[in-house]
């Protein structure tokens, strides 16, 4: 990592390997174990599923879904593997749908457990195990999945992994999450969403901080193309959001300090200096 | 991007790089919106034919109905009872709320405001959400229990939505509700198949091809997903169910949010009468949920919008993604779909704003109920609306 200049990163793999077999409940993982449904779906199958929902997944890059419905010890269990395009896609759809965890990193960096739902990633995957009691025992059991479910990846576990590195702006860190396009940012950072309208083909990665002089909002935006940038500066003009531009390319940042009494310097400065938000190959 | 991504044997590549601010004197400028000098391109709107409606004109059951812009909130702390929708509650929910709405003091008078015996009314439910969160069993079964009450028979009952399937997965099926029948404009077999012996869909013959929603924007389907389509092409066929076989619609969504907008009494009949709907979600979402209901087929057989908050969610709707459901305990009535959207709005998007999942409310939520006042179906002004608030205990 070179230290310095850059103080967000995202390091990708170029070791991919696209597996024939995903990551799967067998009935042999689990004792007490039923399989009542096992069904993929590929592509603009997901329609059919999930309706108009389908559409977040395909912005952020969906190759496919297992659906599982399985019954473990007398509970019903709903286990979704979604296989994404890459890790940023995987990592990108999880951002998004996880929120205020009871407890996370219980099995990888990047998991996050509720009463109603075990939610994780790791390579190209986001996966999504919903039980029906919110139970202790249920929750219990949806660790255990999750588990088997990682065994089964084998080898695509430690493909492209990536995750936030330790040591995050001594726990100021709310979120971090990747967008793909206006959809996702309809869904989790809706005032920006009329600044993005019409952009094709955008990644962004926002990180919210939070401290006692409140909440700051830095983003990291990737365009296609130059005129994008141009359009996206004229659009903010007046809003509070600072643009940051190198002077050649199609990457702008973003600081929103509208929320935040502090002084943003230091805190860039802090990021910088800590290297805080490195996101890491995990090889 | 992707490319990058996907990249062969390079160990490690940047793919986005933030510049922090030591080095922004190098590396990076603040920009003013002066130096820029490319315009935003004026919107371009997706045409369709939301004229076509004015050939029709308006009668007496035409929407916003009998009560524009009334909405009654009933709350009640134990609608939900072991982590369940109870029905003991909502049926008591649905009686003292029609009540409040009608300002009659029988509950058999207040269903006969809208329905008569010996009309056929359906009921449109939301099961999108499957058996996790979907239009809830007791908010229907109250719902049918009162028209029962009113002098209709469950024979003259149909619940429906365009997707039998997930009727049936959402536990609507003639088991769970005997005597009535349970209708899906994408039709299935007994075994599953959504195509007769012919290999012909089902679903052509359940949808009527004198009424339809036009718009300039066309999407291909594969094999597996035109049967949740239906049809490709510019058009989107009503669904007979609503056209021919009901005289009366009754409105039965869930409370779930859409990103920053909602998903309830608009998109729900928006969406769920109509064919060949992914097509319009990229640039039509609103318009649609709003256009659709203006088509005399829904325009004028809507006559009451029970909206379900026993439980609903606040993010990751129209899906049912478990942390974000929320227990609502509350169920909003009118006869207006606009305004009913309006304070379900404040209830969802506040909740978001609650949970923290986003700063504020935000203009282009109100979208779909700006254009659907427009159309003059309801009202979108909340300081128009009368809100009546009950909470039972």
């Amino acid at each position: 990592m070179r230290k310095g200049i850059i103080f967000l990163f995202i390091l990708i793999s170029g070791r991919l390997v696209y597996p024939v077999e995903p990551p799967r409940i067998h009935y042999e993982d689990l004792k007490d174990l039923s399989i009542s449904r096992e069904q993929i779906f590929t592509a603009s199958e997901l329609w059919g599923l999930i309706n108009g929902g389908a559409d977040l997944y395909f912005e952020y890059g969906f190759d496919y879904l297992l659906l599982q419905e399985i019954t473990l010890e007398e509970q019903f269990f709903r286990i979704e593997v979604y296989g994404m395009n890459d890790p940023v896609s995987a990592f990108g759809i999880y951002s998004l749908s996880v929120h205020q965890c009871m407890e996370s990193g219980r099995i990888v960096r990047n998991d996050c457990l509720n009463p109603f739902q075990y939610q994780m990633n790791f390579g190209r995957y986001y996966v999504s195990i919903i039980n029906e009691t919110g139970s202790e025992v249920s929750r219990m059991l949806s660790s255990e999945i999750g588990r088997k479910l990682l065994e089964s990846a084998g080898d695509q576990v430690q493909q492209g992994m990536f995750h936030r590195s330790g040591n995050e702006l001594s726990g100021r860190l709310l979120n971090t999450r990747i967008y793909k396009g206006l959809l996702s940012i309809q869904n989790g950072i809706p005032a920006w969403e009329p600044f993005f309208d019409g952009f094709k083909d955008l990644t962004m990665m926002v990180i919210e901080m939070k401290d006692d002089e409140g909440i700051l909002i830095i983003a990291g935006v990737e365009f296609q193309n130059e005129t994008d940038i141009d359009l996206l500066i004229r659009r903010i003009e007046g809003s509070g959001i600072l643009p940051l531009r190198q002077e050649f390319g199609k990457e702008i940042m973003l600081i929103d300090s509208s929320g935040y009494e502090g002084d943003v310097e230091k805190i860039l400065k802090e990021l910088r200096g800590q290297e805080p938000m490195n996101y890491q190959e995990h090889l | 991007m992707d490319s990058e991504i996907r990249g062969t044997n390079q160990s490690r590549r940047k793919f986005f790089r933030l510049i922090a601010a030591g080095s922004l004197g190098a590396a990076v400028h603040p920009v003013l919106a002066s130096e820029v000098l490319k315009q935003d391109p004026p919107p371009v709107k997706t045409a369709t034919n939301v004229d076509d409606v004015k050939r029709y004109p308006r009668i007496e059951s035409s929407l916003p109905g009998k009560y524009p812009g009334r909405v009654v909130e009933v709350s009640h702390e134990k609608s939900i009872v072991d982590n369940q929708p109870a029905e003991l509650a909502a049926a008591e929910m649905l009686q003292k709320g029609m009540l409040t709405l009608t300002g009659e003091d029988d509950i058999g008078r207040a269903w006969r405001q809208f329905v008569s015996p010996g009309e056929i009314i359906g009921l449109k439910v939301n099961p999108i959400g499957g058996r996790l969160l979907s239009t809830s069993h007791a908010v229907v079964k109250s719902v049918i229990s009162q028209l029962e009450e009113a002098g209709i028979s469950r024979d003259k009952i149909v619940i429906f939505d365009r997707r039998l399937k997930q009727l049936y997965e959402a536990g609507f099926t003639e088991e769970n509700y005997p005597g009535i029948r349970i209708a899906g404009t994408e039709h299935v077999d007994e075994k599953g198949s959504y195509y007769n012996e012919n290999g012909e869909l089902f679903s052509l013959d359940k949808i009527d091809k004198n009424w339809y929603y036009w718009a300039d924007c066309e999407m291909d389907y594969d094999d597996y997903t035109l049967p949740f389509m239906v049809n490709k092409g510019k058009y989107s066929y009503f669904s007979k169910i609503v056209t021919q076989e009901v005289d009366k619609i009754i409105n039965i969504p869930i409370m779930k949010n859409a990103g920053s907008s909602i998903t309830l009494c608009l998109k729900n009949l928006g969406y769920g009468v109509i064919t060949n709907t992914s097509r319009l979600h990229a640039t039509l979402w609103a318009e649609t949920s709003a256009e659709v209901c203006a088509f005399p087929p829904v325009r004028d057989k809507v006559v009451l919008n029970v909206a379900d908050g026993l439980r609903g969610c606040y993010d990751g709707g129209p899906g049912a993604n478990p942390q974000f459901f929320t227990d609502y305990k509350t169920i909003l009535l009118g006869t207006d779909p606009v305004a009913v959207d309006r304070i379900g709005f404040e209830r969802i998007i506040g909740k978001r704003i609650e949970m923290g999942r986003q700063a504020d409310f935000t203009p282009a939520g109100l979208k779909q109920m700006k254009l659907a006042a427009e159309l003059d179906l309801g009202i979108a002004d909340k300081n128009q609306i009368q809100h009546l608030y009950l909470q039972l205990t």
